[in-house]
């Protein structure tokens, strides 16, 4: 049988009242809570550059603050900016902290762990800017747009890739 | 939630459902969107009700979706896409919060917070009822309040995946669901504005 068959009848049949308490419920958490309003937008931009890479990919995801308490302090420059974002998987760790430059525009230092050079991409709806990391794996880039969804696309360098790191690794769409 | 059979376009289709995803996978771009615009916020609820903040659940949300199209057979069983998507950002909401050794709050979404002056225009029956519920439901135990928020966003809500979102056996949700809402509907037939809403509904109709 399956599954969403059987259980469509399993609850018992609401009355008028449950219902309304039901929707209102639902309604208070909407207004609370809403679903951020890009998310469909972020889904659709990060499953576009999926389809185009067909390399091994790997994926970075926020690690955040508590990171901090838990004693890998090292791996947080910029430690304690609450506008740094961090994203790591077992491989690489990236973070990046956004700073107003330009009026309308954003300054983003970067940096990306374990050491090594990497090629930087970063997306945004409007298009694609590009950077180097120096050897210690930081980076620079400009002008990037406030208040875009972004996303970036990071590749290791032959070097980096020969001690194990994948070929692209990924962060999620974020608003930074 | 019961409104169903009277507006089936509440109700939840599978079959379609299945379509849309058979279709997206053999490239259709558009079906792919319109299941992602369908499903998101189901997704997002669900990874906000383990206690993931805002952003992170948006996180995992878009991670669940490139799993989906990440895996190289076809679901065997399309039709339980849906689950298959609420299992996986549960799935990949514990990781994060297991990384992040976090404290998980039972309804991390905080409805607490008193109505605000943007709401007036909503009208003031819809205020106080609004109001009356918002009391009634935070004053119900943890695990009502887990399984009403739940019920009350799915439209038909799948027994398993409740049973696996919230630690509950199969067995025990329906009647569980059925004394909550029991407790909740006592409380609110106890506070003078509810039935206030209540008259002046019925004096309307």
């Amino acid at each position: 049988m399956r599954p969403e068959d059987e259980s469509q009848s399993e609850f018992e049949p609401l009355d008028s009242c449950d219902e309304r308490i039901l929707s209102v419920i639902n309604e208070l958490h909407h207004r609370h809570d809403p679903i951020p309003v890009d998310l469909n937008e972020r889904v659709q931009f990060v499953l576009e550059l999926e389809a185009e890479l067909d390399a091994r990919v790997a994926r970075v995801s926020r690690s955040g603050d508590l990171v901090l308490t838990r004693g890998d302090s090292e791996l947080m420059v910029g430690q304690g900016d609450p506008a740094s974002v961090t994203f790591d998987c077992e491989a690489v760790t990236v973070m990046v902290t956004p700073r107003p430059s330009a009026p309308g525009g954003l300054r983003l230092d970067g940096w990306i762990g374990p050491e090594g050079i990497y090629e930087v991409e970063l997306r945004s709806p409007e298009g694609s800017r590009r950077a180097s990391t120096d050897g210690s794996g930081r980076f620079a880039l400009e002008g990037v747009p406030d208040g875009q969804m972004l996303q970036l696309v990071i590749r290791p360098d032959e070097t980096l890739q020969r001690q194990g790191l994948p070929a692209v690794v990924v962060t999620p769409a974020v608003r930074l | 939630m019961n409104a169903i059979s009277a507006h089936p376009v509440d109700a939840v289709d599978y079959d379609r459902r299945a379509q849309l995803y058979l279709s997206a996978r053999a490239g259709d771009g558009s079906a792919q969107q319109a299941l992602v615009t369908e499903l998101n916020e189901i997704l997002w609820r669900a990874a906000r009700r383990t206690g993931l903040d805002r952003e992170r659940a948006a996180d995992v949300v878009q991670t669940a979706w490139l799993r989906l199209w990440h895996i190289e057979k076809e679901l065997e069983h399309p039709r339980a896409l849906t689950k298959w998507l609420l299992t996986t950002v549960s799935r990949e909401a514990w990781k994060q919060i297991g990384h992040m050794r976090r404290e998980v709050l039972a309804d991390p979404i905080d409805i607490r917070v008193e109505e605000t002056a943007e709401s007036a225009e909503d009208g003031l029956v819809r205020d106080a009822e609004r109001e009356a519920v918002r009391r009634a439901f935070l004053a119900q135990p943890e695990r009502c309040r887990q399984l009403l928020a739940f019920v009350a966003t799915v439209s038909r809500p799948d027994y398993d995946i409740i049973a696996e979102a919230l630690g509950m056996k199969r067995g025990s949700i329906g009647p569980t669901r059925g004394r909550c809402l029991d407790k909740l509907r006592r409380t609110l037939l106890d506070d003078p504005s509810w039935s206030a809403g209540e008259e002046r509904d019925e004096n309307a109709a």
